[in-house]
């Protein structure tokens, strides 16, 4: 609304030491329109693949906002616009011949506030794997392993399918890469 | 200086008018609530003492009507004919009804919405004999004889409004975030709708689905020229069939008594089934939001 | 397969028989003699609902009999009754008056249809009159014209008081309540004031199912009139006589055409029936009819199916239904409800009428 303050990242330098560093995502010029108020101003950042990223800022400069255009979250809200680039290994995610089911299915996304869906623990965890495809054995086992990860195992494996409505943060495998290895999940 | 006063502890007469308004009000509202719930009361007492006479009459479950001068009869073909043309109806309407819901909540927010959702307000307003017609014109009329089914069909139609709207009220109610979790997974959107949404919303779809059907079993002009009533036990929709709302209606315009304390007798049980219809969306409801 | 049908629906009207008795305490399967057994079949029917209960009374008896056969009756009004049956989706309508031309008309013509009559009404005038017990008020075809035209608006008028000395009649206001809804009961009481008082003709045009009143409050059907009586100090209506003798009413003293005063009875109408020969749909008036014990407001209720069933086996389960229902045996039931037995003249003139009902040209009926 009155948050004028404009994005303050700057394309962050190469770490020195690192030179062959693998640069996953590079977001370049990124300008973003909530109607006609400007939310990014020339947003720039590259992400390393492997290494955590960590993005601050003061409430309402953006960050949220930032972090959705690299899955095109900002597609359901209606009369946004986002310009500039945003590549993911080399493809432009903003580009109008991105596939977004499969671009959101490569990068995941946990969002501010928890919302578990009004489903079991058990099909909570196991969603994501569940819409890729996988099949039993392989997300039991995945559910398990996400269960244990976060320390949850223990607490909930006798009630694996009942409600999750109380459960504020059970694990969700937020992408196909964030369930193995968090390669590029995004924690807002 | 209102303030000060408290804060000095020096006025005990601010409290008190506190109290005093506190108290109007909670009256106030006590009286409104009355005002609304005795006529109901009273209506409910009163078909309860004149109905349950005869309910209580041996063969009023278990029999169909027999004529004048032949002792007993019950409404055997009434109760079947009520759950028959309301079930066949609510197969008709709640799948349509909820996917058009679905429709106008997820991809309604444009013209093609704004106009089902014009067109549903407007047969909502439409006098429930409308719908009479609709199912005589439709089916009567083409099938050349009357059925329980041209009567299903007319409440149908009767019902779908108020499951698409109750649909739609439903979904929209379910938080947005949800949506882009689902979303964020990479889900496509009819698979996020069909199983996170609709699971989301699933006690107020059954909730107005349930109101629906309650509506429509109380219903007697959609009857009249559709299911036209029947004496004999029937089951299959494609014969005129009883139902009790037209046992009611018949049975008060005849002079005689017995038949009269029929009418009386149907009414409660009409009303009886309503308000379990009624009760039961509550507990389900709560029951899944437990 | 078939006989073992026949022996299975046998042997569920005996066990029907056996159970329920016969409302009558005569026993329906030795009555009679003559009449067919029809096909299995189901019947649709609606129309006036004067005479529904006899209807159904009838009809119940009829599938005790004839198992094979379920007969509904709907009820709904004589004019929904012509109307289903002119769009063919009932098998029978019933009118407490004929078709006019126009209706038969709509239906192919009056050769395309028959008309039987399937019982008689009478009408009795009921009041609310405090002091004034059960017939014990008189009235003459001039009062009766009199109070409808609004002309006699006093109980303790002079006109009134000639016919009722010993009767203490109050100086009341006199509330005149009609029929609001169009109906068969309507028609027959206006052709009476029609016949009986040139002065109400000339008023009103004529006899009609829906008139306009020179007096009086409209009400609903006859129950919505014997009700507004009932509430209604000083009230006075037509009423049809089961709903009077069944909400137990006061009602008049009629003095019909030979100069007796008669209160309406089922008996009063088969009389004032026999007082005129070769009625028949085209001549179905029979109010002020001659005869000592005739009642003066009387009438025939009447119902009509095309002479040509596209369904035989419907067509013939239907005509011997309706013969069976003018044959004394099913007659019966309506003399049990109020309603007044057709003269054996009408008798023999539906029967007439129903062997000329065919299928695919050839006759259903087969009574000798
Ligand atoms: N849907 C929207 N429509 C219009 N303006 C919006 C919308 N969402 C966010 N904004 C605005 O965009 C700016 C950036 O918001 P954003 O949510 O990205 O900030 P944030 O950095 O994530 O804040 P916080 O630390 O509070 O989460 C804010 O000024 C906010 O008011
Ligand atoms: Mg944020």
């Amino acid at each position: 609304m009155i948050a004028t303050a404009s994005m303050q990242t700057k394309v962050a330098p190469p770490p020195l030491r690192d030179v062959d560093a693998e640069i996953k995502l590079d977001a370049r010029h990124v300008d973003f329109f909530y109607g006609d108020f400007q939310a990014l101003h020339d947003a720039s950042l590259a992400v390393q693949a492997r290494k955590i990223t960590a993005l601050i800022g003061p409430s309402g400069c953006g960050k949220t906002t930032f972090l959705r255009v690299f899955n095109r979250m900002h597609d359901l809200v209606p009369g946004t616009r986002a310009s500039g680039e945003v590549l993911l290994d080399g493809h432009n995610v903003l580009s109008p011949d991105t596939d977004v089911i499969n671009l959101r299915r490569q990068v995941g996304m946990l969002f501010q506030r928890a919302n578990p869906f009004p489903k079991s623990i058990y099909d909570n965890v196991a969603y994501g794997p569940h819409i890729l495809g996988w099949s039993k054995i392989q997300i039991d086992q995945v559910v398990e392993e996400s269960l244990k990860d976060t320390g949850l195992w223990d607490e909930v494996k006798d009630r694996l399918r009942r409600s999750a409505r109380r459960w504020i943060r059970s694990p969700r495998c937020a992408s196909r890469n964030s369930c193995k290895n968090s390669r590029s999940g995004i924690r807002s | 200086m209102a303030f000060h006063r408290v804060g000095a502890g020096g006025g005990m007469s601010l409290p008190l008018i506190r109290t005093l308004v506190d108290r109007l009000v909670g009256g106030l509202i006590v009286l409104c609530v009355s005002v609304a719930a005795i006529p109901v009361l009273v209506l409910l007492l009163f078909v309860l003492i004149n109905g349950l006479p005869g309910m209580l009459t041996p063969g009023f479950f278990t029999d169909p009507p027999y004529p004048q001068g032949v002792p007993g009869g019950g409404v055997l073909n009434a109760i079947i004919g009520t759950l028959e043309i309301v079930g066949i109806g609510s197969l008709l309407a709640v799948p349509v009804g909820a996917l058009i819901g679905i429709f106008l909540s997820e991809y309604g927010r444009n013209q093609v919405g704004n106009t089902v959702r014009f067109i549903s307000d407007v047969f909502t307003g439409l006098p429930s004999i409308a719908f009479g017609i609709f199912g005589y014109t439709v089916v009567v009329l083409t099938t050349h004889h009357f059925s329980a089914l041209s009567a299903s069909i007319a409440l149908a139609v009767l019902m779908l409004p108020v499951i698409l709207r109750a649909t739609e009220t439903a979904l929209v109610l379910v938080p947005n975030s949800l949506r882009e979790a689902g979303l964020a997974l990479g889900a496509p959107r009819w698979r996020v709708t069909l199983e996170i949404i609709v699971p989301a919303a699933l006690g107020g779809i059954v909730t107005g689905a349930l109101l629906a059907m309650a509506r429509a079993a109380g219903e007697t002009a959609p009857l009249l020229f559709t299911a036209f009533g029947n004496d004999i036990v029937q089951t299959n929709p494609w014969q005129p069939m009883g139902a009790l709302s037209l046992t009611i209606f018949r049975n008060a315009l005849v002079p005689y008594p017995n038949l009269q304390q029929q009418a009386w007798a149907a009414g409660l049980l009409l009303v009886a089934l309503v308000a379990a219809t009624n009760i039961l969306a509550r507990i389900y409801v709560r029951r899944i939001q437990r | 397969m078939k006989s073992v049908l026949v022996a299975l629906s046998a042997g569920a009207a005996l066990l029907l028989t056996a159970c329920g008795g016969s409302p009558t305490g005569t026993n329906p399967s030795t009555g009679g003699a003559g009449v067919p057994a029809p096909p299995r079949a189901s019947l649709t029917g609606a129309g006036a609902t004067f005479p529904k209960p006899f209807y159904d009374a009838a009809n119940f008896a009829y599938n005790k009999k004839f198992s094979q056969v379920t007969i509904n009756y709907g009820g709904g009004g004589s004019g929904a009754g012509i109307q289903q049956l002119t769009k063919k989706v009932v098998d029978f309508g019933a009118s407490d008056v004929p078709l006019s031309s126009k209706e038969a008309d709509a239906m192919g013509g009056s050769d395309k249809v028959i008309q039987i009559a399937s019982t008689l009404g009478t009408e009795s005038l009921a009041y609310n009159l405090d002091g004034v017990a059960d017939g014990q008020l008189k009235l003459t075809p001039d009062t009766i014209a009199g109070i409808f035209l609004g002309k006699i608006k006093k109980w303790n008028d002079p006109a009134m008081a000639a016919d009722n000395s010993g009767v203490s009649l109050p100086n009341q206001d006199i509330h005149v309540i009609h029929r609001s809804d169009g109906s068969g009961t309507t028609y027959i009481f206006t052709d009476y004031l029609c016949s009986v008082s040139a002065d109400w003709k000339a008023k009103t045009g004529g006899p009609g199912k829906s008139i306009t009143w020179p007096t009086g409050d409209g009400a609903q059907g006859n129950a919505g009139v014997a009700t507004r009586i009932t509430q209604t100090p000083g009230a006075i209506g037509y009423v049809e006589l089961a709903y009077v003798l069944q909400t137990k009413m006061k009602q008049a003293a009629l003095k019909n055409r030979d100069g007796n005063f008669v209160s309406p009875s089922a008996a009063g109408a088969t009389a004032a029936a026999k007082a005129f020969v070769g009625s028949s749909p085209s001549q179905f008036s029979i109010v002020n009819a001659s005869g000592k014990d005739s009642a003066p407001i009387s009438g025939y209720s009447w119902i009509i199916l095309y002479k040509d069933q596209a369904d035989k086996t419907k067509g013939t389960a239907l005509v011997d239904y309706l013969y069976w229902l003018t044959t004394a045996e099913g007659q019966q039931y309506a003399v049990n409800l109020h309603y007044a037995a057709l003269p054996s003249s009408m008798a023999s003139y539906d029967l007439l009428v129903l062997k000329g009902v065919t299928s695919g040209g050839s006759a259903l009926l087969s009574v000798s």
